[in-house]
C-alpha cells in the first residue's frame, strides 16, 4: 500500500480521531508501565527546602523539576507519571470487573428470559436508583481506602450499562436462526451462551468498555479529590488536585496540570471508543 | 426507438466509484422504452442492476454515481435535468412503489395525511378538501373499503396487502403518466400478491399508465408483462413480448433461467436446470458477453463486443450466435438441463413423526388497557409422516407452519396433544437423541450461520457436541459432507460473510446432515434465494435424499417448489390443516376452496 493510500485510509475524520486517541492512550500505558524508569525523581521524596517550585517556563523554575514541586517539595512531574499508573489501573481494572459482572448478568437474563430476566432487570433498576458516588462514598467510609477497594467499589457502581446493553443484544441475537440451529443440534445452554452468543455480543461491548474506563477514571479522581478512596501519599491525580486547592491563588499549576492531564487522557479514551464504534459499525461511515 | 414512448432510455450506463480508484459498472448500455398502457417488466436476479436502472430513471442514484446515456420522459431529456425539475417530475409525472409497504409508509402520520401531502405540495391550486376527495376516490378504486374512515388510520392498523394498496393510491394521487414499481409484491403472500397485480393491471387501463415493473419473480412477469427485458450482470441480454419470451427464449441466459424454475410441465423430483458458477464481478473493465463464464454455448468470440440482434420490431437479444445457430443446439440443450433422474426410494411404512391433536395457544401479554388474549396458532393437528417421504406444508404467513416446524423439532412444547418422533414421545427424548434424528434447515442463510465461526467450525459443531469420532475422523466427515453438498474444501476456513447466499444455504444443509439424521425440516429453504440458486439447492436436496435416505418436511409458500419436491402435500390455514393429499392430486383436484384460491393466485407457474 502506498503512503498516499495509507494517508487516505487513516485521515478520514473518524480514523484520525482513533489514531490520535490510540497514540495518546498507548503513550499513557507506556508511561504507566515504565514509570519507575521514566520518572526523574522519587514521587514520594519530600524536601521542604524545595517546596512549591514553579514549572520550568516560570522565571523561577528550574530544569531539575520540570513541572515544579508541590507543597511537600515532591517532584510534580514524577507524581503525574505515577498518577497515570494509578489512573489506568483503576480505569481498566474497574471497567473489566464491571464488564464481567454486567455481561454475565445480561447474557443470562437475555437468553433465559422469564423470571431470571425479571430478577436481573430488578437488580439493574435497583442499581440505577442508587446514586453511584454516594454509594461509593458510603462503602469506602466503612471499608477504608486502598487501590483494590476503589477498583471493586467502582466496578460495583459501573456494571449496569454492560448489563443493559448485553441483555438487549442477547435478545436480538437469540432470535437468530443460528441459535435455534444450535439448540436443534443438541448444544447445552452453557455452550450456546459461550460459543454462539458471547462472540456476537462482545463487539458491541468494546465501545462501552472504553466509555466505562473513562467514567471509572473520572469517578476515582472525584473520590480522591473528596479525600476518600486512594489515600495520601499515593500519587493520584484527584489527590494532587485536592492538595493543590489550597494554593490555587499563588500556585495554580498544582491543580490545573493534573486536571489537564486527566482531561487529555479521558478525551483520548473517548476518541478510541468513537473510532472503534465506526470500525465495528462501518455502515455509519459514508 | 419509438417516438410516442412515455419513457425512453437509450444507452444508459451507471458506474459507482469504489475506494482506491476502482469502479463498479452496475449498468451498461441499457436501452428500453415504455408506452402508455404498456407494462414493461425488468427481470433479473439480485445484483443484476435492475433497481439501479429504476433509481436512474427517478434521478435518485446514490451520490457519486456516474451516469451516462439518455433518459427521455415525453421527449424531455431528464438525464440532465436540474434537481428541482426532477423533484417536480417525480411527484407529478413519475410515481414509485417500493417493495416493502411496512417501511415505505411513515408510521408517524395518518394515511390520509400521507396521501394528500404530495398532491398539495405539487399542485398548490388544489384545495385540501379536493385532495381529500381525490384520496377517498382513489382508495376506493384501489379496493379499500370505508375509505373515509381509513384516512384517519395509521399504517400499523392496516395489513400488508392494504398498505400496498395505500401506497399505490398514493402514487396515483398526482395522476402520473409513468408508474415505477420495484418488486411491489415480493413481501406479500401469494393470494394478496395476485390481488395487487390484478389491481395494478386494472389501474393501468383506467389511468392509461405506462407501468415499469421490476421483479426477480418470473411468475409475476408471466402475470402482468406485455414486454419483458431480461437483465444479467448490468446489461439487458434479451427484450421480447412476454408470451414470446416464455415460449421461445433466445438468449442462453433466459433459457437457463426459465429451466431453473419448476413449472406445471416439469416432472416432479426431476433435476431442474441450473447455472454453474456465479455472477461475474462488475468491477473494472468489462468486455464481451458477461454470461460467457456460465454459458454452455460459450466460444472465444464471446469475449469480444457482442452484437445486438433484432428479430422483428420488439425483439432483441445480445449474443454472438444467430437464431439459427441457437435453435440448432436447442434440442441438445434441453437434454443437458432436464435429465430425469427420478428414482423411487424403497417404500417404508415406518412413521417418522406423528402428531396427535396438537394445539398451540400463545398467551399474548395484556397491556394496561387490555386483558390477556389467547392466540390460537395451531388447532387439532393430526399428522403422520412416514419415513422416506417428502411432506410439503403450504400456507400463507401466519398460518402456523413455522410453529408446527418448531414443535416437530422439539423446540416448542405444544399446549396440548402429543408429538412422537420415531415412535417415542418427543418430550421424553434426550436432547442429543432427538438431535440425531431430526435437524432443521432455515429460510435465511444469512441468519442461520453464526458470523463469528468459520465454515469448518459450523459444520463440525454437531460432531463435537455429540462427541463423535476423533478429531481426524471429524475432519474427514466434515470434508465428505462438504463434498456431498458441493462445497469446495478451501471454504473450510472461510467465514459466512465471504460466502454467497447459495453457498451459505449449502453450509446450513451440510451442518444439518453431518450427523446423518433421518429427518430434515426445511423451513422455506429457498425463499430468500434467486431462481438459479434455488434450483441448485432443490437439486442438492433431491440428490442428498437419495444418498442418505432422508425424510423431508418441506415448508414453503411457493406452490411450484412444493409441487416439484413433495409426494404428499398439506395445506394449512389459520392454524388448521384444510387439505391433505398426494402431491399431484392436490394440484389437479383441489378439494378445499382455499387450496383452489392458492392455485388460482399462482397462475400457471
Amino acid at each position: 500500500m502506498s503512503a498516499r493510500a495509507i494517508g487516505q485510509r487513516w485521515l478520514a475524520p473518524s480514523r484520525l480521531g482513533l489514531a490520535v486517541g490510540a497514540s495518546i492512550l498507548l503513550a499513557g500505558i507506556v508511561i504507566a508501565i515504565g514509570a519507575d524508569r521514566i520518572a526523574p525523581h522519587d514521587p514520594y521524596a519530600q524536601g521542604l527546602i524545595r517546596r512549591l517550585r514553579p514549572p520550568v517556563w516560570d522565571a523561577r523554575g528550574s530544569v531539575v523539576y520540570l513541572l515544579g514541586t508541590d507543597a511537600f517539595g515532591r517532584d510534580y512531574l514524577s507524581r503525574l507519571i505515577y498518577g497515570t499508573r494509578i489512573a489506568l489501573i483503576v480505569g481498566f481494572g474497574a471497567a473489566s470487573v464491571a464488564a464481567v459482572i454486567g455481561t454475565a448478568l445480561g447474557v443470562v437474563a437475555g437468553y433465559i428470559g422469564g423470571w431470571t430476566d425479571a430478577m436481573v432487570r430488578f437488580v439493574i433498576n435497583a442499581r440505577l436508583a442508587m446514586p453511584a458516588i454516594l454509594l461509593a462514598l458510603a462503602i469506602l467510609q466503612i471499608a477504608g481506602g486502598g487501590l483494590t477497594i476503589v477498583v471493586l467499589v467502582l466496578a460495583l457502581t459501573h456494571w449496569d450499562r454492560f448489563a443493559v446493553v448485553t441483555r438487549t443484544v442477547t435478545i436480538q441475537v437469540s432470535r437468530q436462526d443460528y441459535i435455534t440451529r444450535a439448540r436443534a443440534i443438541g448444544c447445552s445452554t452453557p455452550r450456546i451462551i459461550l460459543r454462539e452468543l458471547l462472540p456476537n455480543v462482545l463487539g458491541q461491548l468494546l465501545v462501552i468498555f472504553t466509555y466505562e474506563v473513562a467514567q471509572a477514571i473520572m469517578a476515582a479522581t472525584v473520590l480522591s479529590f473528596l479525600g476518600i478512596g486512594i489515600q495520601a501519599p499515593t500519587p493520584s491525580w484527584g489527590l494532587m488536585m485536592a492538595e493543590g486547592r489550597n494554593w490555587m491563588r499563588t500556585n495554580p499549576w498544582l491543580t490545573t496540570l493534573a486536571g489537564l492531564t486527566l482531561m487529555v487522557l479521558i478525551l483520548a479514551i473517548n476518541l478510541v471508543g468513537d473510532g472503534l464504534r465506526d470500525l465495528l459499525v462501518p455502515e455509519r461511515e459514508a | 426507438m419509438r417516438s410516442d414512448a412515455v419513457l425512453a432510455v437509450r444507452d444508459l450506463s451507471v458506474t459507482l466509484p469504489l475506494a482506491r480508484g476502482a469502479a463498479l459498472h452496475a449498468v451498461r448500455g441499457v436501452s428500453f422504452a415504455v408506452e402508455r398502457g404498456e407494462t414493461l417488466c425488468l427481470v433479473g436476479e439480485s445484483g443484476c442492476g435492475k433497481s439501479t436502472v429504476a433509481l436512474s430513471v427517478c434521478g435518485l442514484l446514490a451520490r457519486g454515481a456516474v451516469r451516462s446515456g439518455e433518459i427521455r420522459l415525453f421527449g424531455e431529456d431528464i438525464a440532465n435535468a436540474s434537481t428541482a425539475r426532477m423533484a417536480a417530475l417525480r411527484g407529478r409525472q413519475i410515481a414509485m412503489i417500493f417493495q416493502d409497504p411496512m417501511t415505505s409508509l411513515n408510521p408517524a402520520y395518518s394515511i390520509g395525511n400521507q396521501l394528500i401531502e404530495g398532491l398539495l405540495h405539487h399542485e398548490p391550486t388544489v384545495t385540501r378538501k379536493a385532495a381529500v376527495a381525490r384520496a377517498i376516490a382513489l382508495l376506493e378504486t384501489c379496493g379499500i373499503t370505508q375509505a373515509t374512515q381509513r384516512l384517519r388510520q395509521y399504517p400499523h392498523q392496516l395489513s400488508g396487502g392494504m398498505r400496498q394498496r395505500v401506497t399505490i393510491a398514493m402514487a396515483l394521487m398526482t395522476r402520473p403518466a409513468l408508474l415505477l414499481a420495484d418488486e411491489p409484491t415480493t413481501a406479500l403472500d401469494v393470494t394478496i400478491q395476485a390481488q395487487i397485480l390484478k389491481l395494478l393491471k386494472r389501474l393501468q387501463r383506467e389511468f392509461d399508465l405506462a407501468l415499469m415493473l421490476i421483479t426477480h419473480d418470473l411468475s409475476v412477469v408471466r402475470q402482468v408483462a406485455d414486454q419483458v427485458a431480461v437483465m444479467y450482470a448490468g446489461e439487458i441480454v434479451e427484450t421480447a413480448p412476454a408470451a414470446q419470451l416464455f415460449e421461445q427464449p433466445r438468449h442462453p441466459y433466459t433459457r437457463a433461467l426459465l429451466s431453473c424454475v419448476p413449472g406445471i410441465d416439469t416432472v416432479p423430483r426431476s433435476r431442474l436446470g441450473h447455472l454453474a458458477g456465479s455472477v461475474p464481478s462488475l468491477i473494472g473493465r468489462l468486455e464481451g458477453c458477461q454470461f460467457r463464464t456460465r454459458c454452455s454455448w460459450a466460444v472465444p468470440a464471446c469475449s469480444a463486443p457482442v452484437p445486438l440482434r433484432a428479430e422483428g420490431e420488439h425483439r432483441y437479444y445480445r449474443c454472438v450466435f444467430t437464431l439459427e445457430a441457437l435453435e440448432a443446439d436447442r434440442a441438445l440443450a434441453r437434454i443437458d438441463t432436464a435429465v430425469d433422474e427420478r428414482s423411487a426410494l424403497p417404500e417404508e411404512s415406518a412413521v417418522a413423526i406423528e402428531l396427535r391433536g396438537v394445539e398451540m395457544i400463545y398467551r399474548l401479554e395484556g397491556s394496561l388497557f387490555a386483558s390477556h388474549m389467547p392466540l390460537v396458532a395451531l388447532r387439532g393437528i393430526d399428522l403422520a409422516i412416514s419415513l422416506g417421504s417428502v411432506l410439503g406444508i403450504v400456507g400463507e404467513s401466519g398460518c402456523g407452519k413455522t410453529t408446527l416446524s418448531r414443535i416437530m423439532l422439539g423446540m416448542m412444547t405444544p399446549t396440548s396433544g402429543t408429538v412422537s418422533l420415531m415412535g417415542q414421545p418427543i418430550q421424553s427424548l434426550a436432547r442429543l437423541t432427538r438431535a440425531r434424528w431430526i435437524q432443521p434447515v432455515f429460510q435465511d442463510p444469512y441468519a442461520s450461520l453464526n458470523p463469528r465461526q468459520s465454515i469448518g467450525a459450523i459444520i463440525r459443531a454437531p460432531l463435537e457436541v455429540h462427541g463423535i469420532g476423533t478429531s481426524q475422523e471429524r475432519a474427514a466427515k466434515v470434508r465428505r459432507i462438504m463434498d456431498a453438498c458441493g462445497l469446495a474444501t478451501r471454504l473450510l476456513h472461510a467465514y459466512p460473510a465471504q460466502l454467497s447466499g447459495g453457498q451459505r444455504q449449502r453450509v446450513a444443509i451440510a451442518s444439518a446432515l453431518v450427523m446423518r439424521p433421518k429427518i430434515i425440516i426445511c423451513d422455506e429453504p429457498t425463499s430468500s434465494l434467486d431462481a438459479s440458486v434455488q434450483s441448485q439447492i432443490l437439486n442438492l436436496l433431491l440428490d442428498l435424499r437419495r444418498e442418505f435416505a432422508l425424510t423431508y418436511v418441506l415448508i414453503s409458500h411457493d406452490l411450484a417448489v412444493i409441487r416439484h419436491m413433495a409426494d404428499r402435500i398439506v395445506v394449512m390455514r389459520q392454524g388448521e390443516i384444510v387439505e391433505d393429499g398426494a402431491g399431484a392430486a392436490i394440484f389437479t383436484h383441489p378439494g378445499h376452496p382455499y387450496t383452489r384460491a392458492l392455485l388460482a393466485a399462482r397462475g400457471s407457474v
